[in-house]
């Protein structure tokens, strides 16, 4: 039985992964720290299954405790982090389109959010995953208004951090 | 707003370095380290250390004859005291659930939390009136020290030195639990009362 549940477990888990990667992406600063998250996340998922009943999709599951995981549960890595570390690290773009400009300007964008706190970034975060209200408000335990004033804000604030 | 707008057209192009079924394997067997493990932690051994020293503590009183109805009632209240905010305690944390929205989850851990807080300020503030009523006690009975102390202690001038040292004694012990405590709890709480702070803000 444990090892059935092991098994459905790793293999939604690995098909749906980069929902993972994406959150250790917008909360941590280099690769050591995005593996650490990674891995908290996955204990947390894992102790949280047996009570998944299916009725949302596994990937929605996955975005309550994942940024659960990164807002509440997660005690920053210890190790010490290098400033080169922090814009460059994985900025791997699929090469069909590949733009400097862009390349650039996403660097820079990563580079602000990094700068918001750590529920502004939650907020991005929903919005780049095309969440709406309704679901970022449920997903943030907050009304739909105090979203939306908050998620204007947290641009206003990357528009800030773009152009002093 | 444009920047963000680039972003969001790359956000599902970007590739991340795969996972492997067998590392997630590995990783579901180790241990978590969140923060709210290391409360649960400390809770626990804050709440034990309450119960325990409620057990032992009685016949500390030696040498002071206290009236023979103190000691039952502090030894039995402190551990009633105890296993009321177990129980609270128990009943809260059972509430904390990664499913939950990020604020009820951070409402949650805070109300466990916080069950644990007021025990322990509970239990110093008792134990700072035991000493003074103790103290009080013996400086204004006659039969309120035993006879074997009466008589290393003879003149007025020494009970005072005696009381001053022991009122000094009790506020520094006191004082180092609570600096260890908030010192302990200011760093595994600190996230996690900024990050709810911002949340109850946006809600006023």
């Amino acid at each position: 039985m444990e090892k059935e549940l092991e098994h459905k477990f790793v293999t939604q888990l690995e098909k749906h992964q980069n929902i993972i990667h994406k959150v250790c992406r917008l909360y941590t600063n280099n690769q050591d720290a995005h593996n650490d998250l990674f891995q908290e996340v996955t204990i947390q998922l894992w102790r949280a299954f047996p009570k998944f009943r299916g009725e949302a999709k596994f990937s929605t599951w996955m975005y309550r405790i994942a940024l659960n995981t990164a807002i509440t549960l997660y005690r920053k890595s210890k190790r010490k982090i290098k400033t080169n570390d922090i814009a460059d690290f994985h900025f791997k773009i699929k090469a069909d389109e590949y733009d400097d400009t862009e390349e650039e300007q996403l660097k820079l964008m990563y580079a602000a959010i990094k700068q918001l706190s750590d529920i502004e970034k939650a907020l991005i975060f929903l919005y780049l995953e095309d969440k709406n209200y309704k679901e970022i408000s449920e997903t943030m335990g907050i009304s739909e208004v105090n979203a939306r004033v908050k998620m204007n804000r947290a641009k206003g604030k990357l528009k800030k951090i773009l152009s002093p | 707003m444009e920047e963000l707008d680039i972003l969001k057209k790359n956000w599902n192009k970007e590739t991340h370095p795969k996972v492997s079924a067998d590392a997630i394997y590995e990783m579901i067997l180790k241990k978590s380290s969140s923060a709210v493990k290391w409360i649960f932690i400390i809770c626990l051994i804050e709440l034990s250390i309450g119960l325990i020293s409620g057990v032992f503590s009685s016949g500390s009183y030696e040498g002071v004859n206290l009236p023979f109805w103190i000691e039952p009632i502090v030894t039995y209240s402190s551990i009633l005291i105890a296993l009321i905010y177990s129980y609270k305690f128990y009943k809260n944390y059972k509430t904390i659930n990664t499913t939950s929205s990020v604020k009820s989850l951070l409402t949650n851990i805070i109300k466990t939390r916080r069950t644990v807080k007021q025990y322990v300020l509970l239990n110093l503030s008792l134990m700072a009136v035991l000493v003074i009523f103790v103290l009080g006690f013996t400086l204004t009975t006659p039969i309120g020290v035993s006879n074997e102390i009466a008589f290393q202690i003879s003149s007025t001038k020494d009970y005072f030195i005696l009381g001053f040292i022991i009122l000094f004694v009790t506020a520094f012990i006191i004082g180092v639990c609570l600096l260890v405590y908030f010192l302990l709890y200011g760093l595994l709480m600190r996230k996690l009362n900024k990050n709810y702070k911002e949340l109850k803000q946006l809600d006023l």
